[in-house]
């Protein structure tokens, strides 16, 4: 009795064992998968803001480039000397027509690097509160919570630049607005 | 029955440990780009204005040294006469006090004194101008008397006067004779038409009971004609009670006296920054004199008018170092040899940094005064053809430091309007407060206006401040900020 026992137990752990080592045989089983993508609306998308197109400094315009249907944005600014504060120049818009909360969060990709600038930063407004990004920095911005975007809610967004020097003729900055529907802690990739 | 136990536990095991690294990678991202570039500019609005200047508020008399001065416009109370008729006449500039001799004073000569003692004074100056009216052999100077009577000793300091020629002479006279105690050896054409002014020095040592008088005599143009001095000791010592002019033997005209505890040759001016110049006018505009400052106390020479003009005042012009006008203040009260006046100046400097965006404004007060009119320390000038801007000034409290005593008025204003902060170092704002904004373009600039007073000139308020423009008013879609610090 004792022999069979053994030997019952035996048979079902090389069973387990094909059967979690099944990628590393010579044979191969295909289960299908059905993946459904239904494209939307994008909930939350840019806007401009009331001063987009506006005059900027010695006659030039501040540019504001909404592209791909609100999911992209373009600035283009004329500072000078010491602060230049550029108020309510872009939105950020929670469309969404079923009540959805978004959270977002920037991370700056390409940040300033130049001596001149001293800082830089964008500022988004809510009724309440204000963030600051800074876009002399890599990461992760704001460090802590999410930014809340309630149903038909909108952001405004500003921008702030103090030099100290002309840093060339032309500086940029490249930013990922990134979006998500719960305010997880978990890092985005 | 055991080992299916076992294996049924392993397979829900695995399951569920698949399970749960399903769910951690259920959340969504979207990421949209979003790029700024920015062109910097030149500064369109630049800071301007004098780097270093002064601010002159007032000429003030701080001391007068003068014991009696008299112009002899009119006879003057207080006085007492030892012989002789003393009238007005027409004296140097204006009237003068013509005394005639009637040898009925001390020694046969006539005084006309002032009647108040001079006795408890060990140095005084005199000065008196004197013409010879009439006589062929004469004095006509000042007299030092040892009691106001007609038998009392004095000395007599004079321009003695023999045909045309005139000497300088100290006498003594002990209440019954006369006694020289000097003559000058020069001697000067004296006709009767000429003036001549006698300075005199009198000192004493109550130690060794000795009286020092010094003389001289000078042309109205300041030449020295004759001078001498003597020490009077022993029995020809006394002290003088009282002080006058003084006729002998003949007529004479007298004006511009003056008794002073110091030089009255001079008027003196405290406070004038090294290279301004200094002048004073009379009360007909005549210049009376004129002096460079070397940045200690100016001394103005008014010998040739010691009691100036006509002693009904005059005018003082002050000059900065590059010649411009500085102040013009106009006396009614007599400016008199041996007076001294401080000029009450402050001094603003000014400095930009950051291409004329950034100013550091520092207020230096006069010692005499710590009040600052209304004065323009610096301006914001559009260098852009293209846009106007509108701008303004903020004061940022939280980051100054405001004396309780500090009382500050800043104005920005154009050509058609204007806006001020009150600031108050006894209640100061507790937050930022900024005036409205002011248009200026490439033809009209904002000008920056400061008044500020305090009461002690051993602390000091430091006030951040900005200039603010923008495009815009009311939009603000830009705004630019430059700093300004402001000591007081």
């Amino acid at each position: 009795m004792i022999k069979i026992n053994i030997k019952r137990k035996v048979i079902i752990l090389l069973a387990i064992a094909t059967l979690i080592s099944i990628v590393n045989a010579s044979v191969f089983v295909y289960y299908p998968v059905t993946l459904t993508i239904r494209p939307q609306e994008p909930p939350v998308v840019f806007h401009e803001g009331t001063n987009a197109g506006k005059p900027d400094l010695r006659g030039n315009k501040i540019t504001v480039n909404i592209g791909n249907e609100g999911t992209s944005l373009e600035i283009t600014v004329h500072p000078t000397l010491q602060k230049n504060y550029y108020y309510d120049i872009a939105k950020i818009v929670n469309q969404d027509n079923n009540d959805n909360v978004y959270y977002i969060k920037f991370r700056v990709t390409n940040p300033i690097t130049d001596d001149g600038v001293v800082n830089a930063s964008l500022i988004i407004r809510d009724t309440n509160d204000h963030y600051l990004i800074d876009l002399k920095t890599t990461g992760l911005q704001p460090n802590n919570n999410w930014i809340s975007l309630q149903a038909s809610g909108e952001l405004h967004v500003d921008l702030y630049l103090e030099l100290s020097d002309y840093p060339g003729n032309e500086v940029s900055v490249s930013v990922d607005l990134i979006i998500t529907t719960t305010g997880t802690a978990e890092t985005p990739p | 029955m055991n080992g299916w136990l076992s294996l049924r536990v392993l397979f829900v095991s695995i399951i569920f440990l698949l399970s749960f690294l399903n769910v951690c990678y259920t959340s969504v991202y979207v990421f949209y780009p979003v790029q700024a570039v920015f062109y910097p500019q030149s500064p369109p609005v630049v800071f301007s204005g004098l780097n270093d200047f002064f601010v002159c508020v007032d000429v003030i008399r701080s001391r007068r040294s003068s014991l009696v001065f008299s112009d002899f416009e009119s006879l003057p109370s207080g006085w007492g006469r030892l012989g002789g008729s003393w009238a007005i006449a027409s004296g140097y500039k204006g009237n003068g006090l013509l005394g005639v001799d009637d040898n009925g004073g001390p020694g046969g000569s006539s005084v006309y004194y002032w009647d108040s003692s001079i006795s408890s004074y060990e140095w005084l100056s005199a000065s008196v101008k004197v013409r010879r009216y009439s006589g062929t052999t004469m004095w006509m100077g000042v007299s030092l008397l040892q009691q106001p009577t007609t038998s009392s000793r004095l000395y007599e300091i004079s321009v003695y006067v023999t045909g045309n020629t005139g000497y300088l002479d100290i006498w003594y006279y002990n209440g019954r004779s006369w006694t020289r105690l000097y003559r000058s050896t020069t001697s000067f054409p004296a006709p009767t038409d000429r003036w001549f002014i006698l300075y005199i020095n009198y000192s004493r040592s109550a130690a060794t009971s000795t009286n020092y008088i010094s003389a001289v005599v000078y042309s109205v143009d300041g030449s020295v004609l004759a001078s001498g001095s003597v020490s009077v000791s022993g029995g020809r010592y006394f002290i003088p009670s009282r002080v006058g002019v003084d006729v002998d033997g003949g007529q004479a005209v007298f004006d511009d006296f003056v008794v002073s505890v110091s030089d009255s040759r001079y008027v003196y001016v405290e406070g004038a920054p090294q290279g301004f110049t200094l002048s004073l006018y009379d009360d007909l505009g005549n210049k009376v004199a004129e002096a460079t400052s070397s940045g200690s106390t100016t001394n103005l020479n008014v010998l040739s008018d010691a009691v100036v003009g006509r002693g009904w005042g005059g005018v003082f012009r002050i000059y900065d170092a590059s010649g411009n006008l500085c102040l013009a203040k106009n006396f009614v009260d007599s400016i008199v040899g041996s007076d001294t006046y401080a000029l009450v100046v402050h001094r603003i400097i000014t400095t930009f940094y950051d291409e004329d965006t950034r100013a550091e404004i520092q207020i230096l007060f006069s010692t005499y005064q710590l009040k600052l009119p209304k004065t323009v320390v610096l301006s914001a000038v559009s260098v852009d053809d293209t846009t106007p801007y509108y701008a303004g000034i903020i004061l940022y409290p939280e980051h100054s430091l405001i004396q309780p005593d500090l009382e500050l008025v800043i104005e920005v204003s154009n050509s058609t309007s204007s806006d001020s902060l009150l600031i108050s170092g006894a209640s100061p704002p507790a937050g930022p407060v900024e005036t409205s904004l002011i248009k200026i373009d490439s033809s009209t600039s904002l000008k920056v206006s400061i008044e500020a007073s305090k009461e002690s000139t051993n602390n000091s308020s430091r006030l951040y401040l900005e200039l603010v423009y923008c495009v815009d008013p009311q939009l603000k879609s830009v705004c630019v900020y430059y700093p300004v610090t402001l000591e007081v």
